[in-house]
C-alpha cells in the first residue's frame, strides 16, 4: 500500500549485510564497505558486484529499489533506462533517469523524405570532451490514422535505425500493426488514453512492451489507467500529463509533472510511481515561424530537463539546439558526488607548442572548469597539467602537504618534459608555501607562482611569459 | 461446453488485404447474427466457430463486437461473448502533494521615482514566492522575474551575433542603454563597468561614476551597476563612487570580486573592502548583491555581515554563481535548490531573491565560434543563453541579466505564458507573432499588424502563419482569462497536429 511521508533509505550498514564481504576488489573498490557506500548513494549499481548469489541480489534489489520504477526503452547498446528517481532536487541525492531526447518522423511523409529525415536525425551529434552524444530515440507519428501506412512507416524506420522507437498513435489498431513489426525491440507505445486503454493494455500484455499513458491535465485518470495496467501485469509505464504551452496552461504543465514526481518520491503513491515525459514539440504549434519554433521547443526542453523529466519528444532536429540541450542534460543528471573529478592529464589549449607555458591545476571539476574556460577565452596557446588530487581543490590539497608529491607524479606520468623545451611550471598562489618542496621533488623544473585568480591568467601570461623564457635561456 | 451456457465464439483473424469497407460489411453481418441469437429463446450451448470471419480496417473489432452484442436486448446474448473479460478501470483519486512552508523570499524594490527621492519613471519589485520554483499548486509564485539588459561601458569584443543588435552603440554605454530601453523595451539596465578593470583599460572610479550618471540621465528605468574585475579593492572603490553619484536612485550595486578567507573562523572579521561596499549601499540607499560562486556558506556569511552592517534584508540579492550550460550549471542549479530549501524552512540568511546572469554564456566559445560540427553559430548562441536562462528560471531565479535580444524576447514570451499579463503594447504583442514579416496579412510587417490588432482595427486571424494554437495564445494575452484556462483539447491530439 502507498505509504505517506519520506521513507528512510537502507543504510550502507544494512546493504553491507548482503555483500560477500570478501573485499575481493573486483568492483574497483578495496573493500566491500566502500562498495556498499557507492551503491548507497548510487554511484554504482549493486549488480556491478560479480560475486552476489541470488538471495543477495534479491535482497539488495529490494533494499535499493527506488520509488520510481525504472523502465527500459529499446534493446541492445542503444537501450535507454529511464526513471528510477528518488528525489525532487538533485542536490538531495542526484537525478538518474537521464532525459531521453527523441525527434519525430511521421507516416504521411514520402519514403524519400522519411529516409532523409532519419539520416538528418542520426547525423546530429554533440561532442563533449571525449564523449559524443546522439539522438536517443525516434518517435513515429501515425498522422494518417491508417494502420497499414503506420506499419509500413515503422518498418522503414526500423530498418534504418537501432534507436529505441516510440510508436505514437491513439488508434489501437495502428499500434497493434506497428508493434508486430518491432516487437523484439521494446518500442514504447504512445499512448494509452481514457478512450483506448483497454485495447492498448491488451497489446502491451501480448507483446510485453512499455506503454506511455496520456491523460492531459487529468491526474485522476492518469493514475487510474496506470493502476489498471499494473494490476494486469503491465508495469513498464511512462506518464504524460500533457504538455500545455499556452498562456495559463504552460504553468500547469510544470505543476502536473512536479506533483507526479513528488507524489512518487515523497508520498510513495505507488499508482503514479513511473517516469514522466513531455512533448516540447507542442509549443511549435503556437509560434508560426520555423526557426522560432525550433528555438522554442529547445527552450522548453531545457526547462523540462532542468526539472528532471525523463523523456522529451521534439520536432525540429538540429545540432545547434541539441548541443546545449545535451550539455544541460549531462550536467543535471551527473552524479553530484561524481562531479568533483575530471581526468588527470595534460590538456592542450589554443594549439600550444614546445615553447608554450605549462599551467598546473587539480582535477577538481570546478577548478578545472574555471581555469579551462579562461584559457579558452584568452586564446593564449598553453598546456594545462591536471594533477590527480582525488578531485580535491588546490586550496584543500594545500592543507594536506601532499601536493608536491602529487605534482611530481603527474609531471612524470604525463611526460610533460617531452611536450615542452622549457622547464617552467606555473602553479596557483595557494600552494606558494610549497615552492621549495616542489622544486626539491622536481629538481629539473622551475616553479613559478601564478596569479591568484583565473581571470588574471591572461594578463599574467601576456606580461610575463616571454620574460620567463628569456630568464631560463630560451630566446623567442 | 456446458449445456447451461450459451456461447458465441468468434475468432478474428488478421488479414491486411481485406479493405476496411469489407470489414465493416462483415461486421454488420456479425451484428445480425447476434440479433438472430436474441430471437432464439432457450437455445443451449450454441457455438459458432467463425474462423472465416476476418475483420480488418475497422476500429477495434472486439470492442465493436462487444458493443453490438450488448446492443441486443437478450441478456443471454450479451453474456455469450467469449472474448477475454474486459478489465474495469480501477478507481484512483490523485491527492495534490501540497506542503506548507514557514519561510519565504524577501521582496526587493529596485529604483526610485521622484516621490521616493530618485528620478526613475517606475520601480520594479523582484522576489517573493513561498514555494519551490514553479510549485504554483501550493502557493503564490514570486513576482514575475525581471530581465535586466546588459550594457558594457566598453566593447567587450562582441561576437557577430550580438553586433547585430549593438554594433552601432558598442562604444557608447549611454547610447547602448538608450537603445535597450527605447528600441528593445528594456525595463532595467545592468551596466557592467568593465573598463575599470586594472588589468584592462583601468579607468578611474570617477570616470566610471560619470558614465553611471550619464546613463541615469539618458534612461529612466531602474539600474544595476556592476564591477567584476577580480580586483576587490578597485571594484569597491568604483562602486563606492557610483553609490554616491546615484544617491537616492535605489540602484543595484553588484560587486563580483568579493573574496572570503579560505577558512572562515566564526566571528572573524571580513576584509575591510567588503564592509566599505556594504556601508556605501547603506549610506546611499542602494541594493547589494552577495556573490559567492557555488558557495552557500559564503553567501550566508556575507548576508549576515551585510545585515549586521545595517543593510536591510530587503536590500540584498544573491548571485549563487551565474555559470552557463556546460560550465558547471548543475552546481548552480543545486546551489539554488539548496538556497530554496533553506529559505523555505525559515533560514533568514538565504531568503534574499536570486539574481542570475545567463549573459555569462557569451564568455564561452560555444556561443560564438564557427565550428561546423556544432551547428549554426547564430542559432546556437541564442540557444545557449536561452537554455542557461531556463535552467535559472526553473531553479527559481528572480532577476535575470541577459545580453542577446533574441534570447531576451524568447524568455519574455515564456514568462508571458507563465504570468499571463494583459498585453497592451505593440512590442509585447509582437513577440507573440511569427516575426517573419511575410505580408500575407496585408500589412507590410508583423509590427503593423500588431499595431492594428491593439487598436482594434484588425483581428489576429489575419495572420496566415499562426495556427489555431498561436492565435489562441494571442487572444488569451489580449484578454487573459480568469481563472487561467487549461483545456485538454489543446494537446489532445498532438500526434496529428504537429506541422
Amino acid at each position: 500500500m502507498a505509504e505517506k511521508g519520506k521513507e528512510v533509505r537502507a543504510s550502507p550498514m544494512e546493504l553491507m549485510k548482503h555483500l560477500p564481504g570478501e573485499d575481493c576488489g573486483e568492483c574497483g573498490f578495496d573493500t566491500c564497505f566502500e562498495f556498499a557506500l557507492a551503491i548507497f548513494d548510487r554511484r554504482k549499481r549493486y549488480d556491478e558486484c560479480t560475486k552476489l548469489n541470488d538471495a543477495q541480489k534479491k535482497a539488495l534489489a529490494k533494499l535499493l529499489a527506488p520509488p520510481m520504477r525504472e523502465v527500459v526503452l529499446g534493446v541492445g547498446e542503444h537501450a535507454r533506462r529511464i526513471g528510477g528517481e528518488e528525489v525532487m532536487t538533485r542536490e538531495e541525492l542526484g537525478f538518474f533517469g537521464k532525459t531521453v531526447i527523441a525527434y519525430d518522423v511521421w507516416d504521411t511523409m514520402s519514403e524519400e523524405r522519411l529516409r532523409d529525415r532519419l539520416k538528418e536525425i542520426h547525423e546530429i551529434k554533440a561532442v563533449k570532451v571525449k564523449e559524443a552524444f546522439g539522438v536517443d530515440a525516434i518517435a513515429v507519428r501515425n498522422v494518417s490514422d491508417d494502420p497499414k501506412k503506420f506499419k509500413e512507416t515503422v518498418k522503414i524506420v526500423a530498418e534504418q535505425t537501432d534507436l529505441p522507437l516510440i510508436l505514437c498513435s491513439f488508434n489501437p489498431k495502428a499500434l497493434r500493426a506497428a508493434v508486430e513489426i518491432v516487437k523484439d525491440k521494446r518500442p514504447l507505445l504512445y499512448a494509452a488514453t481514457k478512450d483506448n486503454w483497454a485495447d492498448v493494455l491488451e497489446i502491451a500484455k501480448k507483446y510485453d512492451v512499455p506503454v506511455a499513458i496520456f491523460s492531459p491535465n487529468d491526474l485522476d485518470t492518469l493514475g487510474a489507467i496506470a493502476k489498471t495496467f499494473a494490476k494486469n501485469g503491465v508495469e513498464d509505464l511512462v506518464l504524460d500529463p500533457g504538455t500545455f504551452t499556452e498562456p495559463g496552461s504552460l504553468l500547469q504543465t510544470f505543476c502536473n509533472l512536479i506533483m507526479l514526481r513528488r507524489a512518487c518520491v515523497e508520498d510513495r503513491v505507488k499508482e503514479v510511481s513511473y517516469p514522466t515525459m513531455a512533448v516540447p514539440a507542442t509549443i511549435t504549434t503556437t509560434v508560426g515561424d520555423r526557426k522560432k519554433a525550433a528555438q522554442f521547443e529547445t527552450m522548453l526542453a531545457n526547462a523540462l530537463i532542468t526539472k528532471g523529466i525523463n523523456l522529451v519528444i521534439l520536432h525540429y532536429p538540429n545540432t545547434w539546439g541539441f548541443f546545449p540541450m545535451v550539455m544541460l542534460r549531462e550536467s543535471i543528471f551527473k552524479h553530484p558526488k561524481a562531479e568533483e573529478k575530471v581526468d588527470p592529464g595534460i590538456y592542450e589549449f589554443n594549439e600550444p607548442d614546445e615553447l608554450s607555458p605549462v599551467l598546473v591545476t587539480t582535477n577538481y571539476t570546478m577548478t578545472y572548469g574555471v581555469v579551462s574556460s579562461e584559457l579558452e577565452r584568452i586564446k593564449v596557446p598553453c598546456w594545462l597539467l591536471v594533477v590527480d588530487t582525488g578531485g580535491l581543490s588546490l586550496d584543500t590539497v594545500a592543507g594536506t602537504g601532499e601536493w608536491p608529491d602529487m605534482l611530481e607524479e603527474a609531471v612524470e606520468e604525463f611526460k610533460v618534459a617531452e611536450k615542452v623545451k622549457h622547464r617552467i611550471l606555473i602553479v596557483g598562489q595557494v600552494v606558494a608555501e610549497y615552492k621549495e618542496d616542489m622544486e626539491e621533488v622536481l629538481p629539473d623544473w622551475k616553479i613559478i607562482i601564478g596569479p591568484k585568480d583565473s581571470t588574471e591568467i591572461g594578463p599574467f601570461l601576456k606580461e610575463k611569459w616571454k620574460e620567463l623564457l628569456k630568464e631560463s635561456g630560451i630566446e623567442v | 461446453m456446458s449445456e447451461e451456457k450459451k456461447k458465441l465464439k468468434v475468432k478474428l483473424k488478421k488479414k491486411e488485404e481485406v479493405p476496411s469497407a469489407e470489414g465493416e460489411e462483415l461486421f454488420k453481418l456479425l451484428s445480425k447474427i447476434a440479433k438472430l441469437l436474441d430471437g432464439v429463446e432457450g437455445l443451449k450451448g450454441v457455438e459458432i466457430e467463425a474462423d472465416e470471419i476476418i475483420i480488418e480496417g475497422v476500429t477495434p473489432p472486439l470492442e465493436l463486437l462487444s458493443a453490438a452484442l450488448q446492443a441486443a436486448p437478450a441478456p443471454a446474448a450479451a453474456e455469450a461473448v467469449a472474448a477475454p473479460p474486459k478489465p474495469e478501470l480501477e478507481a484512483f483519486k490523485f491527492e495534490k502533494p501540497v506542503r506548507s512552508y514557514v519561510g519565504k523570499f524577501e521582496e526587493v524594490k529596485i529604483g526610485a521615482t521622484k516621490e521616493e527621492g530618485g528620478t526613475r519613471a517606475f520601480t520594479l519589485t523582484v522576489g517573493g514566492g513561498e514555494t519551490p520554483a514553479m510549485h504554483a499548486f501550493e502557493g503564490q509564485l514570486p513576482h514575475r522575474p525581471v530581465i535586466a539588459h546588459l550594457v558594457f561601458d566598453e566593447d567587450p569584443g562582441l561576437p557577430e551575433t550580438l553586433l547585430k543588435y549593438y554594433g552601432d552603440v558598442k562604444d557608447d554605454p549611454v547610447a547602448w542603454a538608450r537603445k535597450c530601453v527605447e528600441e528593445f523595451g528594456a525595463k532595467m539596465i545592468f551596466l557592467d563597468l568593465r573598463s575599470t578593470d586594472p588589468h584592462g583599460t583601468n579607468r578611474s572610479a570617477e570616470d566610471a561614476a560619470k558614465t553611471v550618471k550619464a546613463v541615469l540621465e539618458a534612461v529612466n528605468v531602474p539600474l544595476a551597476v556592476c564591477a567584476r574585475s577580480g580586483d576587490m579593492k578597485k571594484d569597491v572603490e568604483v562602486l563606492k563612487k557610483v553609490a554616491e553619484v546615484a544617491a537616492g536612485e535605489n540602484i543595484v550595486l553588484y560587486c563580483g570580486s568579493i573574496t572570503l578567507p579560505a577558512i572562515l573562523a566564526a566571528g572573524e572579521a571580513l576584509a575591510e573592502e567588503i564592509y566599505e561596499y556594504f556601508r556605501a549601499a547603506k549610506e546611499y540607499g542602494h541594493v547589494i548583491v552577495t556573490y559567492q560562486p557555488l558557495n552557500l556558506p559564503g553567501i550566508a556569511v556575507l548576508n549576515k555581515a551585510a545585515m549586521e552592517t545595517g543593510v536591510p534584508k530587503n536590500k540584498i540579492l544573491i548571485d549563487p554563481g551565474s555559470v552557463a550550460i556546460g560550465y558547471a550549471v548543475e552546481m548552480a542549479v543545486s546551489a539554488m535548490d539548496a538556497i530554496y530549501n533553506k529559505a523555505l524552512i525559515g533560514d533568514e540568511s538565504y531568503q534574499m531573491p536570486l539574481l542570475y546572469i545567463p549573459a555569462n554564456a557569451w564568455m564561452y566559445r560555444e556561443c560564438y565560434d564557427d565550428v561546423e560540427e556544432w551547428g549554426d553559430t547564430e542559432q546556437r548562441g541564442h540557444a545557449w543563453e536561452l537554455g542557461t536562462a531556463m535552467a535559472a528560471l526553473m531553479s527559481g531565479a528572480h532577476l535575470l541579466v541577459m545580453l542577446d535580444q533574441y534570447a531576451i524576447e524568447a524568455v519574455e514570451n515564456f514568462l508571458d505564458r507563465l504570468y499571463m499579463p494583459k498585453i497592451e503594447s505593440v512590442r509585447e504583442l509582437l513577440r507573440h507573432l511569427p516575426g517573419s514579416n511575410c505580408k500575407a496579412c496585408g500589412f507590410e510587417a508583423c509590427r503593423e499588424l500588431a499595431d492594428a490588432v491593439l487598436k482594434g482595427e484588425a483581428d489576429v486571424d489575419k495572420c496566415q502563419r499562426l495556427g489555431d494554437a498561436g492565435k489562441r495564445v494571442v487572444r488569451r494575452l489580449l484578454s487573459p482569462p480568469s481563472p487561467p484556462a487549461v483545456e485538454p483539447e489543446e494537446v489532445a491530439n498532438w500526434i496529428k497536429e504537429l506541422p
